[in-house]
């Protein structure tokens, strides 16, 4: 090596340096805002997806966790209907101030804080959840996490039974385990037994996460990932993990967002079986019609009733709307560069009803060479564990198909849902 | 040139060597996974408690305070559409089964001796399964008089209740045993 290379050694060197600083500076960044360096705060709630909502599930319990180094610690859990965690001055009414599908159907901008996740996504929600905290109980938090019952289960089947005073819980108990908490059992004050039931039950899974062999912490590692990727598990951790908070992921091409909130039936929804089929034809202008049809087929033995939204891309007009049981709507509205179509109907026990909404769409096709290409995405709404999707796709009269795909009936999905085709 | 050759030759082996490596493992990795996965969603083992009594269904017995019956076991859509007559008003417990399992319904009736609150909680029952698996509780429903009592986990003096309990079994395991473990002698209901 000759003194003529010096000034290229300390180059690479220097480059070298560099590149691993572009690397692990970020990963500080983002394990500091994750609580493995230093202390951070993350209120935490519980959605129960028995009974839908917006963002997931009906909010049963709240509270907060501290993470110092990595480590999880003086976790606090309330059962969100009994208003304790709030300053006894103030009210647990909350302005939620959108979205106005909700606002102008229920003509209130006011619900209570248990009530207030209707936002279309908890992206959106978390932080109007953690100022309506801050304000209620004074306390200050680096993000949220949510997790529902589906979630519970999961983690449950990763770790092994626990046992919570002195009985076992597993995966195949603790959904029922916890309305009866929930429902059933009472407190030594007579107030439901939940919040003390699931706060023993948080530490029991963190103790035999934190005791797990390595291949049980592993187990664990992908079970909370699969958990995430499928909207079980939601954190908003500003800086860090932003693809886990949930959002609306409205991209170049057609859209396609359901989102139902259970409006008074109770933990009917792993009872209700959800099917959408999107049937779409493409005009030789480039423009499109569309129909899309949401089935529930309800298997309680009561009446289903649901709030249902359809988000669509933007400058969609609805041409008809069609029903097969009681219904209120259609109500059309605007939120997040998209169209809103928003309904409320009932569902009879043992029955099956149809929401059908026709509506045209200017050209969603995007450009790929000498092709064209249409692109639809299906967003999975968080709390449900799958839907069925059936799509067809039209094309302008004389084009052919070169590739295709998640076209056709009978997908069942538990994540979001890419539909492709490419045509000359 | 003979040299060079070789070296490209050397530098594939190794790549080849370096990837089969990292596929065994990969590999490896994915089947203590899977392993360990099967294994924690498994139920335990039942293990008989000692001391105990044995009776057959629709047969009584008292452990200290506590008398224990087993009336009746249903399974499948039987256990359903008991569960929903007793259980008609309560919309909180539809029991969702979980795919590639059933629901077993036990009826039991439970009553205390004279003197004293009795402790009784439906978690404390296990179902043993054909398969030699414990199954833990889900749910309990009691009649209308004793519905406050379930919840509360006590039972008055002379108190008797009709108890449904619901447990989770995976489709094909066939209920074996009702065991109440919180008495002493342990109760042990042989359903065969």
């Amino acid at each position: 090596m000759s003194e003529s290379d010096r000034p290229l050694r300390y180059a690479a060197l220097v480059i070298i340096v560099l590149v691993l600083a572009a690397i692990v500076l970020p990963s500080i960044g983002v394990l500091s805002n994750l609580g493995y360096v230093g202390e951070r705060t993350y209120l935490l709630v519980l959605q129960d997806n028995t009974e839908l909502r917006n963002t997931g599930g009906l909010m049963a319990c709240v509270g907060s966790v501290e993470i110092q180094n990595g480590a999880l610690q003086n976790l606090k859990l309330y059962y969100a209907p009994s208003n304790t965690y709030a300053n006894g001055t103030l009210s647990a009414a909350v302005n939620i101030g959108g979205p106005e599908s909700f606002t102008e159907f229920y003509n209130s901008t006011y619900v209570r804080f248990w009530d207030m996740n209707v936002q279309y996504d908890f992206a959106t929600f978390a932080p109007l959840y953690a100022s309506a905290w801050q304000q209620l109980t004074g306390q200050h938090s680096d993000g949220v996490i949510g997790l529902d019952l589906t979630g519970l289960q999961e983690l449950l089947k990763a770790t092994g039974p626990v046992t919570v005073a002195n009985e076992t819980i597993t995966w195949r108990n603790v959904i029922d385990r916890v309305h009866f908490a929930d429902v059933a059992a009472k407190g030594v004050k007579g107030e439901p037994a939940l919040n003390g039931f699931l706060g023993q039950l948080a530490n029991k899974i963190i103790t035999a996460a934190q005791t797990a062999k390595p291949v049980g912490k592993l187990l664990l590692l992908s079970t909370l990932h699969t958990l995430a990727q499928q909207q079980h598990l939601l954190v908003y951790a500003p800086g860090a993990l932003t693809s886990y908070d949930g959002a609306i992921q409205t991209q170049a091409g057609d859209y396609l967002y359901v989102v139902d909130a259970n409006s008074g039936s109770a933990k009917a929804d792993l009872n209700v079986n959800r099917t959408i089929t999107y049937d779409t034809y493409l005009h030789d202008n480039g423009t499109q019609t569309s129909n899309v049809t949401i089935t529930y087929a309800n298997n309680c033995g009561w009446t289903y009733k649901v709030f249902t939204t359809t988000l669509v891309p933007n400058d969609a007009a609805l041409l008809d709307a069609r029903y097969t049981s009681y219904h209120l709507g259609p109500l059309v509205t605007y939120a997040d560069n998209l169209t809103t179509i928003s309904s409320y109907v009932e569902v009879p026990a043992h029955t099956t009803a149809n929401v059908t909404y026709e509506y045209s769409l200017p050209s969603t096709l995007l450009p790929a060479g000498v092709f064209s290409h249409y692109d639809l995405y299906v967003q999975k709404q968080a709390g449900i564990d799958q839907f069925t999707l059936n799509t067809a796709v039209t094309l302008p009269q004389g084009a052919q198909v070169i590739h295709e795909s998640n076209v056709g009936n009978g997908i069942v999905a538990n994540g979001n849902v890419q539909v492709e085709v490419i045509y000359r | 040139m003979r040299r060079r050759t070789k070296a490209i030759a050397a530098s594939a082996a190794v790549a080849i060597a370096v990837i089969l490596a990292a596929i065994v493992l990969l590999a490896t990795l994915q089947t203590a996974l899977t392993t360990e996965s099967a294994r924690n969603e498994q139920n335990p083992l039942y293990v008989q408690p000692q001391p105990n009594v044995q009776v057959r269904l629709g047969e009584s017995a008292t452990a200290g305070n506590l008398t224990f019956r087993a009336q009746n076991v249903m399974n499948g859509t039987d256990a359903l559409q008991v569960w929903s007559s007793v259980n008609a008003s309560n919309h909180y417990a539809p029991l969702n089964p979980i795919p590639g399992s059933t629901y077993a319904v036990i009826n039991v009736t439970v009553a205390s001796a004279i003197k004293g609150a009795t402790p009784f909680s439906y978690s404390n029952i296990v179902l043993v399964g054909n398969d030699g698996r414990s199954y833990y509780a889900n749910y309990a429903e009691g009649n209308a008089s004793c519905s406050a009592s379930l919840a509360a986990a006590q039972f008055k003096p002379g108190g008797a209740c009709d108890v449904y309990v619901a447990f989770s079994i995976p489709d094909g395991v066939a209920p074996a045993k009702i065991v109440y473990t919180a008495s002493n002698p342990a109760i042990v209901v042989n359903l065969a």
